[in-house]
């Protein structure tokens, strides 16, 4: 499993690998001092975990996660003691270790990690970009976080030049373009019903016909969509109606 | 980041219940004496007015008694302090009882020019007498009314000292508060911790200098705070430790630069103040920078004051309450503890620079941390 050490100062970042050495299994590909600099790393590197420190110079580690292309690796945070990052974690039930680290305790969050590995095969990015619905994305609102599989989002809907997703009776804001969304998702799970809305096909509860050839869809969790008369027909040729 | 306090003090409301108690009890208290010495003339004197007319001179007398007093309070307030040092009081008041009373008995004397009913009893054929007896009852009237006043100030400042005490001793403990939870705030212990775990490998002798600051620190704001002020040179021992233990965090990125004069040393600094400075500029201009930043603490003297600076890289905030707690509260504690003599000013400078400017008396506060310095604004109202 390859994995990026964040923080911003060398020597957290020395004691971590350190700690790391008990895990062969977990192979250090590289470090980042700061969020553009993490950017840059993942790009390039690719890693499927992050180490992730929450306090750091202009881009904090939860804007940093905002900022990552989906999908979005694993991330174990790693933060010394901040009041509101422990809060966002307790209500998001995200795990952490808090500094210094215990072993054990790492211990304990890579474990939990391979666990993961095994139900989801863990295979985040195909080569061409494109997404699976198990590939996650890291969303936000107010004190609570989530990383969330896309095969769990019920909706996306256009927001400005962000998107806002449905689930599990959540909707946060995910600050990328629907078009650009649309462009990686997987096309036979996920439907772009209108100009700005894609539903996720395992979602739907229940389809009836609508005004003028068009149609309507009820969600997964009580939420009601209209597809435009353009879609309505792709949509029938599609599932062959 | 550590949770706001609770703000400790607002800053004194006008006071508008003294001001209107003032009123109340001028109003009441001359037409009280007025109607006294109404019934007394209807009583003794011959009864050469009517009673509407003495009435109306009632209320002539009252306002009378009200303007007199009222400018004699002017005259106190602006000429001495009114809770002053006795002899100097003693003599103002004096004079301004005396001024008072002539201009009672001149009001007394010209009473006639309104109601002229009152002409014979108050023009008598021996006028100089008879405003003489005037002046001694106008003037005996203003020095009881100067005793109830000075009376009432002096019980009114005893109980604002008492609060500003209080206020004080509020500040105080806040500030012990955050240097256990604000300036040695729980992130940067751990992440000093974490730091002397990793360096303990590599580095020992290097770690155990940094336990031994680390214990120095912990000990001072455990102990500290008790004294209005310490000499400036244990203020920045304890500054010095936590900047070694932040430059182990930050390494090249936190410059640091002294530029103290040796015989700054002895002046009095309030516990924590330079400790509030340099942890807000570690955190605005070292810690929020990917690049860092230099930060100097300077001082500077002068025969008054001692001049505490602390400049660091970086730009002020757009919002001027982010992260103000610490520098507010240093704010409170400064103005209990000096009143208007000390200043604190946060400012940018050309070249990205932010310095944080603390200006505070050269003497030592009173001994034992007793009563804050007078307070300027305690005897603005009545």
């Amino acid at each position: 499993m390859k994995a990026l050490i964040i923080d911003d100062e060398r020597l957290a970042r020395e004691e971590l690998r350190e700690l790391l050495a008990a895990h062969p299994e977990i192979e250090i590909v590289g470090e980042a001092a700061n969020g553009p600099e993490a950017q840059k790393r993942i790009a390039e590197l690719q890693p499927d975990l992050l180490f992730l420190d929450i306090q750091m110079p202009e881009q904090n580690g939860f804007e940093l996660l905002q900022s990552l292309e989906p999908p979005v690796p694993e991330v174990i945070f790693v933060t010394a003691y901040d009041k509101y990052a422990l809060q966002a974690f307790e209500n998001s039930a995200l795990d952490y270790l808090v500094k210094p680290v215990e072993p054990e305790r790492l211990a304990r969050a890579i474990g939990r990690l391979h666990k993961v590995e095994a139900a989801t095969g863990f295979a985040p990015a195909a080569p061409s970009g494109a997404l699976t619905a198990e590939s996650q994305v890291f969303v936000r609102e107010g004190d609570r976080c989530w990383f969330v599989a896309l095969g769990d989002i019920v909706l996306f809907e256009a927001e400005g030049s962000s998107t806002r997703v449905f689930f599990g009776g959540h909707k946060p804001v995910l600050p990328r373009a629907l078009t650009a969304l649309e462009a990686r998702l997987p096309a036979d799970r996920f439907f772009r019903i209108n100009r700005s809305q894609i539903v996720n096909l395992k979602c739907i509860e229940s389809i009836e016909p609508w005004f003028s050839r068009s149609l309507r869809a009820k969600l997964k969790g009580g939420l009601e969509v209209e597809f435009s008369r353009r879609q309505s027909l792709a949509f029938r040729e599609a599932q062959g109606l | 980041m550590p949770a706001p306090l609770p703000t400790t003090a607002k800053p004194f409301p006008p006071d508008w219940r003294g001001y209107r108690f003032y009123w109340r009890t001028q109003i009441v208290g001359w037409l009280a004496v007025n109607l006294f010495l109404l019934v007394h003339a209807q009583l003794n004197a011959e009864p050469r007015a009517s009673l509407p007319l003495r009435l109306v001179a009632l209320g002539c007398l009252a306002c009378c008694g009200i303007a007199s007093t009222h400018l004699l309070r002017g005259w106190l307030r602006s000429a001495a302090a009114v809770i002053g040092p006795w002899p100097r009081l003693a003599g103002y008041g004096g004079v301004g009882v005396v001024g008072a009373g002539l201009l009672m008995a001149a009001g007394i004397s010209a009473l006639p020019l309104l109601v002229p009913g009152l002409a014979a009893e108050i023009w008598t054929d021996r006028p100089a007498m008879a405003f003489v007896a005037r002046l001694f009852l106008s003037a005996s009237l203003c020095a009881g009314w100067l005793l109830l006043y000075l009376g009432y100030e002096s019980v009114r400042s005893y109980q604002s000292a008492l609060t500003d005490r209080a206020r004080y001793e509020t500040a105080l403990k806040d500030a012990e508060l955050r240097a256990l939870r604000g300036q040695l705030n729980p992130h940067f212990l751990f992440n000093a911790l974490n730091v002397l775990r990793r360096l303990a490998a590599t580095d020992p002798s290097r770690t155990r200098q940094a336990i031994t600051q680390l214990a120095g620190l912990l000990r001072d704001t455990l102990n500290g705070g008790e004294q209005a002020a310490i000499k400036l040179s244990a203020e920045l021992r304890q500054v010095d430790a936590y900047l070694q233990l932040e430059k182990l965090r930050f390494e090249e990125r936190l410059e640091l630069a002294w530029e103290v004069p040796e015989d700054a040393m002895g002046r009095p600094v309030p516990p924590f103040a330079v400790l509030t400075l340099v942890e807000n500029a570690v955190k605005h201009g070292i810690a929020s920078r990917i690049a860092g930043g230099r930060l100097v603490v300077g001082a500077e003297l002068t025969p008054e004051a001692t001049l505490l600076r602390v400049t660091n890289s970086g730009t002020l905030p757009a919002d001027p309450r982010t992260g103000r707690v610490g520098m507010q509260n240093l704010r409170e504690r400064l103005r209990l503890l000096y009143g208007e003599r000390a200043t604190l000013e946060l400012r940018a400078l050309p070249g990205e620079l932010v310095v944080a400017e603390l200006r505070v008396p050269a003497e030592w506060p009173a001994p034992g941390l007793t009563s804050p310095a007078a307070p300027s604004g305690s005897v603005s109202t009545p």
